[in-house]
């Protein structure tokens, strides 16, 4: 019993991380309509800035300051909004989908720095002993678990309270005036541009945070973490849950977590290990038909849009006025 | 300084390997360009396109056989008979894509972000399709030793190389040659530049749109098998040159074929020249940086038209 | 006066579905004559055209282009059909040279018909041949709208739609334009334009009629257009030239 209860909160704790990832992406696709391809890499910088943070110091490795919880989560967030400040701002200006390719160049390359950079990644062994939040007032890892659980509810809970805060207020309804309407937005004086990165570089930033309580949830980090694939496990979140709404954020990422942990599981049942990676293939071209069965099919997702944007708003017509 | 002298005397070499490197990634380049300026969205699909053009290579390679070596290559007549043949497919295979995704979603008049994402789910899907097909592991399409040829002092490169070179050249020149001169060549360079004008002067755009889905899957097929030859074929062969594709159609400027093939080469040399000095860990991420540095310079690319 | 080549009754037309701009317009236009269609701002003009050619939905109403009910077929059956159209912005490809923007206008006819398309357009317009491998963009404003005009005529149709034909022009070019519109219309062409330019093309046209709201307000002979004091002090007003806004 103590085992299921022990595997649910572990498994609701990585819903949480996920959710508040989804929830930075939600904010950039759902509403500004940002495409980043590279989620993982944002991830990935908050999780390696944390860990080298707060890591106890080793003489072979740069950083290992050993600095309070805080600090390392502070220094995440600052670290994923610099890198996202930087694709941002060259490409933000560009076309929709060049933010794409260049979110998925910056991922590709963190991955490299990670496996590469050995005195300030660990390289392939990654960085370990990372102090885990108030971990030896607890005689288990469970207690340690529950009570980390427990904060991650709070974190996320302020985290969507934030979001929906700062959408209602007039920053996020000039970001909704601008995609419903640039020229129209622009002609009130507000530069586009310059909202759209804000939103960017926010929703990047909560990637950083998701990585920063990663690990400091599990103890460690080696670049194996942050395969490519969950970027697109957060983009089904997203999708799945219908984008431009965080609630549905949050329930796709318990849907789509819980779909991809149960297939998992039954794929290592029902395949033999010879067979793991043909299993683990199947897992993912589930999720991928998934996702294009819910774009051809369900575009506004399980909850949908909060409120319709006027399908015509992108509508060009190059031909002259209509 | 010894030193410098011994990386100066690495760099016709490094130079040659770039130009090969790049001739692979300008022939799956211009199917991007296309796809960025024709198709107007980027296609994280297409670099799949390559791998399946190579293991379907492989198909046929495995009932045929690479045949006798032709001269100091490894392979012989069939391989290249595979790789039109897998140029056909592929190309089938990219037009089946089409009808099945992304002319639906062209029918909804959807964003054009949401082909991205289609393209990015159907990359994910295809790629995992031939771990499930062929396994994780790699293959090659001949098990024949060949041995390097000293083609300038200092530069040495094989015999199957040579081959891909002069290949790639005349598949680009004949390209160049379509697209100039057929009319179907005039109305892809027509929609490249205005879809709406096109369509206003009674072009059918679905006709164009779905030849350059097919045009670009056939030459995707080649990079791959090229690719394949170079050494190995594994499934994720294409993803890994994604970013240079993207780099190098974006750099030459989407749409413009010699963009393509120029960016391409760039690429390759901003790949294998600065492992000279730098850990060959990075490599991958030359292409990113160019890239990057393109945009922040000249976003419509060397080649382009600023719109 | 001959049957119309082209005739339209009761089109309604619109980008979205559910709302149109145009609210069941009725117009035709016969070989050798030209005609204009004039009215404020968001009149729905430049829909109504595009609606004719298939750019914009049509959901009612009929469009008989030589007795062939084309509403609802795509633009390159109804072009095939012989409805060429100018459009009003971007309406050259300027990448491409003259001669391949004369090809891509002809691009749906046979080889023989495209290389007398081609003859007659330098026969036509001499400034075009002169600079036929050149790229469009080094044509001046007006170069720029004989090519689209040109091109438009490759298929040879027997109607031709121009949106605004002369926006942004100089009045010297504008003059030309419409010369050029009136010799097409000598040659049996029917032309049907949209103008911002009321006066300059009702002088010109044989006939016009007045939309306001997406709907048929007056038509009448050009003349009597001019002439209607109505008409004159509500649509046409004091000359004023240049673009319409957005």
């Amino acid at each position: 019993m103590i085992g299921i209860v022990s595997y649910l909160v572990f498994f609701a704790s990585i819903v949480l991380i996920l959710g508040i990832i989804a929830l930075g992406l939600n904010l950039q696709w759902g509403y500004t309509g940002l495409f980043n391809a590279g989620i993982v890499g944002f991830y990935a910088v908050g999780a390696y800035a944390h860990a080298i943070l707060t890591a106890a110091p080793r003489p072979e490795l740069i950083g290992n300051f050993g600095l309070p919880w805080i600090v390392g989560v502070a220094g995440a967030m600052a670290a994923t909004a610099l890198a996202a400040w930087a694709v941002g701002w060259a490409t933000i200006r560009l076309r929709g989908d060049y933010l794409a390719i260049s979110t998925f160049g910056i991922a590709v390359s963190i991955q490299l720095v990670t496996l590469n950079w050995e005195a300030l990644t660990g390289g392939s062994q990654g960085l370990s002993a990372i102090p885990r939040p108030l971990f030896g007032w607890f005689q288990t890892p469970f207690g340690f678990n529950l009570w980390f659980f427990g904060l991650l509810v709070a974190i996320t809970a302020t985290v969507y309270w934030g979001l929906e805060r700062i959408l209602r207020a007039p920053w996020g309804r000039v970001l909704k005036a601008i995609r419903e309407d640039e020229t129209a937005a622009e002609a009130l004086g507000k530069s586009p541009r310059a909202f759209r990165l804000q939103a960017f570089v926010l929703g990047s930033t909560l990637m950083g945070l998701a990585g920063a309580l990663y690990v400091s949830f599990i103890g460690f980090v080696s670049p194996f973490d942050f395969m490519p694939i969950l970027t697109f496990q957060i983009w089904a979140m997203v999708i799945v849950g219908g984008s431009g709404n965080n609630r549905g954020a949050l329930l796709g990422a318990l849907v789509v977590w819980a779909i991809w942990s149960a297939s998992g599981v039954a794929i290592t049942k029902l395949v033999p290990p010879a067979h793991a990676a043909q299993g683990g293939a199947v897992q993912v071209i589930l999720i991928g038909l998934l996702l294009l069965l819910a774009l051809l099919l369900r575009p506004r997702g399980l909850i949908g849009e909060e409120s319709v944007v006027s399908r015509h708003a992108n509508d060009p017509d190059p031909l002259g006025k209509s | 300084m010894p030193e410098l002298s011994f990386l100066l005397a690495q760099v016709p070499q490094a130079v040659a390997d770039g130009v090969l490197t790049g001739a692979i990634v300008a022939l799956g380049a211009i199917g991007v360009s296309f796809g960025l300026q024709i198709l107007r969205f980027a296609n994280f699909a297409h670099s799949e396109l390559l791998t399946w053009g190579a293991y379907l290579a492989l198909v046929v390679v495995a009932f045929a056989g690479p045949g006798t070596p032709i001269g100091p290559l490894s392979f012989g007549w069939q391989l290249i008979a595979a790789m039109l043949l897998a140029a056909l497919l592929t190309g089938g295979l990219a037009f089946a894509m089409d009808l099945v995704i992304f002319r639906r979603l062209r029918a909804k008049n959807a964003n054009p972000l949401s082909m991205v994402f289609a393209g990015f789910g159907a990359a994910l899907v295809m790629r995992n399709v031939v771990v499930l097909l062929w396994g994780p592991g790699t293959y090659f399409y001949t098990n024949e030793l060949q041995i390097a040829v000293e083609v300038l002092p200092g530069v040495r490169m094989l015999p199957d190389q040579i081959f891909i070179l002069g290949f790639t050249f005349a598949v680009v020149v004949l390209l160049h040659l379509y697209l100039r001169y057929s009319r179907t060549g005039m109305a892809m360079r027509a929609m490249a530049e205005s879809p709406a004008l096109a369509l206003a002067c009674g072009v059918k755009v679905e006709n164009v749109v779905r030849w350059t889905w097919f045009l670009s899957g056939a030459l995707a097929a080649m990079a791959g098998v090229f690719l394949g030859l170079s050494p190995q074929l594994h499934p994720e062969m294409g993803f890994n040159l994604l970013l240079s594709l993207f780099a190098a159609a974006i750099l030459g400027g989407a749409g413009s074929l010699v963009g393509a093939v120029v960016g391409g080469l760039l690429v390759g040399l901003a790949e294998n020249l600065p492992i000279l000095v730098i850990s060959p860990g990075y490599k991958a991420a030359m292409p990113f940086l160019l890239l990057m540095l393109v945009l922040f310079v000249r976003p419509q690319g060397l080649f382009g038209e600023r719109s | 006066m001959s049957a119309p080549l082209l005739s339209s009754r009761g089109v309604v037309a619109g980008y979205v579905p559910g709302l149109p701009i145009v609210h069941g317009v009725s117009a035709h236009v016969a070989a050798g004559e030209v005609v204009t269609i004039i009215g404020p701002n968001g009149a729905g003009k430049s829909t109504f055209l595009k609606a004719l050619v298939g750019l914009v939905p049509t959901t009612d109403g009929t469009v008989l282009l030589r007795d062939r009910d084309v509403a609802g077929l795509p633009t390159s059956e109804i072009v095939a059909a012989g409805l060429g159209f100018v459009p009003q912005t971007g309406n050259v490809f300027t990448t491409l040279t003259i001669h391949e923007n004369l090809t891509v206008g002809g691009h749906t006819v046979s080889r023989a018909a495209l290389a007398r398309g081609v003859e007659r357009a330098y026969a036509m317009f001499p400034a075009l041949a002169a600079k036929r491998n050149e790229r469009a963009r080094v044509l001046s404003g007006g170069q720029r709208q004989m090519l689209a005009i040109a091109r438009a005529l490759m298929t040879d149709p027997a109607v031709l739609l121009l949106d605004e034909p002369t926006a942004g022009l100089s009045p010297k070019v504008v003059g030309e334009v419409f010369a050029d519109l009136r010799q097409l219309a000598t040659s049996g062409v029917a032309v049907l334009m949209v103008e911002q330019n009321a006066r300059a093309a009702l002088r010109l046209s044989d006939r016009g009629y007045v939309l306001a709201e997406g709907r048929n307000r007056f038509e009448g002979q050009a003349a009597d257009l001019l002439a209607d004091r109505a008409v004159a002090e509500a649509f046409i007003g004091v000359r004023h030239g240049g673009a319409e806004g957005h």
